[in-house]
């Protein structure tokens, strides 16, 4: 089984990866910038470190402006991606050629692409390291273009390859070991180029949150609670441990000391999370299981309910087709009585197939079982299909609908099958509650901020003493009781529930014997 | 008021067969009668009949599998397909059945049978 993730969690590693994307762009635009216009800080940061070079910041600009783009909109432009690949793998192969000329004590001529005449004779190579990681982060990239989750699993194996060597390097500049930077005789890698390449591989890593190595971090599961919280502790030992090895560069204590320190803090961190986070595991699992129990019993439920509404209403069709195909005498004429007869138990099977579906529904609201899966819909055609279906039952009573659907109604996101059940009980409310001959309007229109549906009827109308008890399960009014007989008084309490759980409100107007009308205000986007 | 039309009925309820075979057979159709996706998909192929009327939720193979099936054969891929079911025209199922091609869907315990027998007919052009 696959963990589900938190997709919060994800969502805000994006961001994250955007934000490095930013910053990776930034140190290569500057470092561009120290080159063109001759500022040393911009390329060495302090006078006696390596200088960056042209090929490492320019290659920077680059890595920044694809990670960026790679994260930069949800629709999947082809032709962006093609792009990206191409120029990623010409990074790689920058970096390869460089390792090349290294390995092989070659010259391609490479270095000189750019800047090459303000750097004169001085050519400016980037260092073994860096060219050992352009080929890795190119790769990455190469791979990431990709949609496939195998491809960007590779990629995620490439750029932590990247990610070591970056980390060794930063490492070496936090603790003044050169070797960590530079591989002798050649010069080393640039303090900039070490952070870009490290936050290069943390953006890459957040790029795709929800596959891969990744995926760990960000599941919803103990494994997800678990990973986490080791990574903080992790973060917090490097934290702390650079701020304990700048303290003793300073002086504030000797080296045993600060050996010393060193042990007491990891020893520290490590009792916090054993308390902190272990204790809790065992209860988090109690939960987990409690959860899979309800899961169970919540399927069964569904289940249930599924049959249930089948089984009733298989015997329930055959016998509305026997008696139709008998009222239409198909099979032989039928004397008066018996197509009295007849006529009632066709209504009441009808009847007992429209009180099926009602008690199913509010069995469903009951049990929560309400699975609210909205999507952009189109609302005319959804509230015109239902107007067909209560066709015959307005023509049965005579009654004049009148429907007034706005042109031009904004997309509207929602749950097809929950708002039809809204605008199905609504209407047959209003076309039950309306006296032969009367009238029905309903209209559909955007009113700013939502859609604001509209049934007016000419019917019995609710008396004033009862009308805060209309959308209680069962409730009928009195004055109708004696004449309507087949409702069950479930309508309008489903009709408020879904109406409800699709963030849409209910209410109405009423006067008894005058008429009256339900509003249902519904918002275009379907919010969490 | 008899036809040329061959029909299939593919139903496990027996009461709904009955209904619809009757039905049919007074319209003047010639019925043939399958009760479960197995069994219609071999009569199919058979008899090749001029429409399928075909349940969703049946024993052996449902509806959905069958016409999958069906689909695969060079005749299946034309002939027209009516779906017979009691799921919500906005069901997610029904719409991803509606994608692979039958030409209607009728919803059992809302509409009449008459309503069928106009789409049946309309289809075949009887």
């Amino acid at each position: 089984m696959k963990t589900r993730i938190n997709t919060h969690l994800a969502t805000h590693l994006k961001i994250f990866s955007k934000v490095l994307a930013a910053l990776v762009f930034l140190i290569g635009f500057f470092a561009v910038l120290g080159w063109q216009l001759d500022v040393d800080i911009f390329k060495k940061v302090t006078p006696n470190l390596p200088v960056i070079a042209p090929n490492t910041a320019i290659s920077f600009v680059f890595i920044g402006l694809f990670l960026f783009f790679l994260n930069w909109t949800k629709k999947d432009h082809k032709l962006l991606r093609v792009f990206i690949n191409f120029f990623s793998i010409l990074i790689a192969l920058l970096g390869l050629l460089t390792l090349v000329e290294y390995i092989f004590k070659l010259n391609f001529g490479i270095d000189k692409i750019f800047f090459a005449r303000k750097m004169g004779a001085n050519v400016v190579r980037m260092s073994p390291q860096s060219a050992l990681n352009f080929l890795f982060v190119g790769t990455a990239l190469s791979f990431y273009s990709s949609k496939e989750k195998k491809q960007v699993l590779w990629g995620q194996i490439t750029i932590v390859a990247a990610g070591i060597t970056a980390f060794v390097s930063l490492f070496g500049f936090i603790y003044s070991v050169a070797g960590l930077y530079t591989i002798a005789p050649y010069k080393g890698m640039a303090v900039h180029t070490a952070v870009a390449f490290f936050l290069t591989f943390l953006g890459i890593l957040a790029l795709r949150p929800e596959t891969g190595l990744v995926r760990i971090f960000i599941s919803k599961g103990l494994s997800g609670m678990a990973a986490r919280r080791l990574l903080l502790a992790l973060f917090a030992i490097l934290g702390i441990e650079i701020f304990v090895m700048l303290g003793g560069k300073v002086g504030f204590y000797s080296f045993s000391y600060e050996a010393l320190i060193h042990l007491l803090i990891v020893t520290g961190v490590f009792i916090f999370l054993i308390y902190y986070s272990f204790r809790s595991l065992d209860r988090l699992a109690e939960t987990e299981k409690s959860l899979e129990h309800l899961k169970e019993v919540d399927r069964a439920k569904t289940e249930f309910v599924s049959i249930a509404s089948h089984q009733l209403r298989t015997p329930l069709t055959s016998v509305s087709w026997f008696s139709e195909m008998l009222l239409k005498r198909e099979v032989g004429p039928l004397n008066p009585k018996q197509k009295e007869y007849l006529d009632e138990i066709y209504t009441q099977n009808r009847r007992m197939i429209d009180l099926v579906d009602d008690l199913l529904n509010s069995s469903r609201i009951d049990m929560g079982m309400l699975n609210i899966e909205p999507r952009k819909i189109d609302l005319k055609s959804i509230l015109e299909n239902v107007l067909e279906e209560m066709d015959p039952l307005v023509r049965e009573k005579n009654i004049e609908l009148e429907k007034n659907i706005a042109e031009n109604l904004p997309e509207t996101e929602t749950d097809p099958e929950m708002i039809r059940i809204v605008f199905q009980n609504l209407i047959s409310n209003a076309v039950k509650y309306t006296p032969e001959s009367g009238k029905v309007k309903v209209s559909l229109s955007f009113a700013g901020s939502h859609l604001e549906f509209k049934v007016a009827d000419t019917g019995y109308g609710i008396p004033k003493s009862q009308q805060n008890r209309v959308f209680t399960k069962m409730f009928r009014a009195d004055n109708i009781r004696s004449k309507v007989t087949d409702g069950t008084g479930l309508g309008l309490y489903i009709a408020r529930a879904v109406a409800k759980k699709l963030r849409g409100k209910i209410h109405f107007d009423s006067e008894e014997n005058k008429g009256t009308t339900f509003f249902l205000e519904l918002p275009v986007r379907f919010y969490k | 008021m008899t036809n040329d039309k061959k029909i299939l009925i593919i139903e496990d309820e027996l009461p709904m067969l009955k209904a619809l075979s009757d039905k049919f057979s007074r319209e003047g159709f010639s019925v043939l009668e399958a009760r479960d996706g197995r069994e219609g998909l071999d009569l199919a192929l058979q008899t090749k009949p001029n429409l399928i009327i075909l349940d969703l939720f049946m024993p052996v193979m449902d509806g959905k599998a069958m016409m999958e099936k069906l689909r695969q054969d060079e005749w299946g891929k034309k002939v027209p397909i009516i779906i017979l079911t009691n799921l919500n025209p906005d069901d997610k199922t029904l719409n991803e059945i509606m994608a692979s091609g039958p030409s209607y869907y009728f919803i059992k315990s809302k509409w009449q049978l008459e309503d069928l027998t106009e789409k049946v007919k309309m289809e075949l052009g009887v």
